[in-house]
């Protein structure tokens, strides 16, 4: 046990495991695997992308991680080795609806809740660090508007904010600018990047769209549907975009690495 | 940002000035229906069949000076207190129950769709067999039109949370009675008003109604007894007094109480229904 704690220090060694993994669930048209089978592992201060069409189990995926699925079977272990049975603050999730926020709570209000329930914070001291935390996301002019009053980005923002105001060992995103328009939407990634940048926290980020995926992550895992499986892997780092794109979508549509690919495009 | 300042003006200045517009129109209304009321009655000058608006309102001042008005009023609030509390906190049980088990669940459909359609004062001769002639049959029509409606509208509100807001809530750590307590119930609460409010209105017709019925052998009467003994002895400006106490308290817990509940707080939210 001990053995393992050091080696869990070790820079390098996973925060999070996910070993063999298979969702299964009824439909109405008998049991349907979400994801089949799958194995991934994320490093300290590394962001995973998981990019895939619709139906590729991505998002079940990451719920599987959040605590809120039970694998059928495999199993997700934090480091050292400890099973994921329900969700915790540590893997505070950030949802693709506006309606993750608290509507009876101000701004401040849902970002100080959380920190108080999930940290047990004093409510001063919790004030503090959610009113910082709203005005590193610019929404200081509104920290004390109900969420009904902002729009949807402002509202991302705010469960934004409150992700990395709980300081979580893993931060989980499932498709949170899916619903905004692409403007916002290309504003949202860079700060988004420059928050986690900042901070250099660890995150999974789930999304269909293939080039939000190499602008934000590190290492983008590429699934494909029916069942869901990972389908190819890929480096963000030393590849143009362009071509790291063209690879990444190949894979995505034909379940397979491009037979003449680029050995620069993937890692 | 520009969308900023755009989404968040609505929440601030227009809405006062609308309500007090609002609040306006209604006195304008109310003034024009008194006016119509008092010119008609001193044309018809029939004072047992329409008192007009003064020989009313002079019956309600004498009715509060002698004391017999405001006691009828205080018995009739406190009955009606009484069964409101019973029956919230039956609907209570009821709707936890529903939430937290199937059978609950079941339970809770299969008595409202048995007994919500069934007018409280339909059950008036059963209470009278079982409790008897006073307070306690009417306690029990009042929590047999609370009771249904509360818990059909408290099981809808919880239902409907979204499951977002659900995990957001898991995801904080929050299990069993702080989850319920701190996301469930605030996040259900405008339906949960909604259905306190078709409660008290119920409640509050159910028992004037049943207080004109009960009211000839009743000792101690309410406001539905003071209409019915004065309509005996033909004082027909004390029935209008009456009556007029029985609006003029609707309207303050419907354009007060519950107003300002709604204004603090599902207004607020932005969760108005």
């Amino acid at each position: 046990m001990l053995a393992s704690i050091h080696e869990a220090r070790l820079p390098g060694a996973p925060v999070l495991t996910v070993d063999g993994v298979t969702l299964r669930y009824d439909s109405a048209r008998g049991p349907v695997v979400a994801v089949d089978n799958v194995s991934l592992s994320v490093t300290r201060g590394e962001r995973l992308a998981l990019v895939g069409p619709s139906g590729c189990g991505k998002s079940s995926l990451l719920r599987a991680v959040g605590g809120f699925l039970k694998p059928s079977a495999g199993r997700i272990a934090l480091e050292g080795g400890v099973a994921i049975t329900a969700p915790s603050p540590d893997r505070m999730m950030v949802f693709q609806e506006f309606d993750q926020l608290l509507p009876w709570r101000t701004v401040a209000g849902n970002v100080r809740f959380a920190l108080r329930v999930a940290r047990g914070l004093p409510r001063r001291a919790a004030d503090e660090k959610a009113r910082d935390w709203i005005a590193r996301v610019g929404l200081a002019a509104f920290a004390d508007a109900f969420p009904h009053t902002l729009s949807g980005g402002m509202k991302q923002r705010v469960a934004i904010a409150r992700a990395f105001a709980i300081q979580p060992t893993i931060l989980l995103m499932d498709e949170p600018f899916a619903a905004l328009d692409a403007m916002t939407r290309r504003q949202m990634q860079d700060e988004l990047l420059a928050l986690c940048e900042a901070t250099r926290a660890t995150v999974i980020f789930v999304t269909h769209d293939i080039d939000e995926a190499i602008r934000i992550s590190t290492r983008v895992l590429a699934m494909t549907p029916h069942p869901g499986r990972i389908a190819g892997e890929f480096a963000t780092g030393d590849a143009a975009p362009s071509a790291l794109e063209q690879e990444i979508r190949h894979v995505v549509q034909h379940g397979r690495v491009r037979e003449n690919a680029n050995e620069a495009a993937y890692g | 940002m520009a969308d900023a300042s755009i989404a968040a003006s609505p929440s601030a200045v227009p809405w006062r000035s609308e309500s007090a517009a609002g609040l306006f129109r209604r006195v304008v209304i109310l003034a024009v229906l008194a006016a119509i009321w008092e010119g008609y009655a001193t044309w018809l000058a029939n004072p047992l069949l329409l008192p007009s608006l003064s020989a009313t309102l002079r019956a309600a001042f004498e009715g509060f000076a002698s004391g017999e008005l405001g006691d009828r009023t205080l018995t009739t609030l406190s009955v009606l207190a009484r069964g409101y509390v019973l029956g919230v906190a039956g609907a209570c049980v009821l709707t936890v129950l529903a939430v937290s088990n199937r059978w609950g669940l079941e339970l809770l459909n299969t008595l409202t769709a048995m007994f919500n359609p069934l007018p409280a004062v339909a059950l008036l001769p059963i209470a009278l067999l079982w409790f008897g002639l006073g307070t306690p049959s009417l306690i029990f029509v009042i929590v047999h039109s609370v009771l249904w409606p509360v818990s059909l509208s408290g099981l809808s509100g919880f239902r409907s949370v979204p499951p977002t807001l659900r995990m957001a809530g898991r995801n904080l750590g929050l299990t069993g009675l702080g989850f319920v307590i701190q996301i469930l119930v605030p996040a259900a609460f405008p339906a949960i008003l909604a259905g306190l409010k078709i409660g008290w209105a119920f409640a509050w017709r159910t028992l004037i109604a049943a207080e004109l019925v009960f009211g000839v052998s009743s000792r101690s009467g309410g406001l539905g007894w003071y209409i019915y003994v004065n309509r005996n002895q033909l004082e027909t400006a004390n029935v209008f007094a009456g009556l007029l106490v029985v609006i003029v308290i609707g309207l303050i817990v419907e354009g007060l109480l519950f107003r300002t509940i709604a204004s603090r707080t599902v207004e607020r939210w932005g969760q108005q229904h």
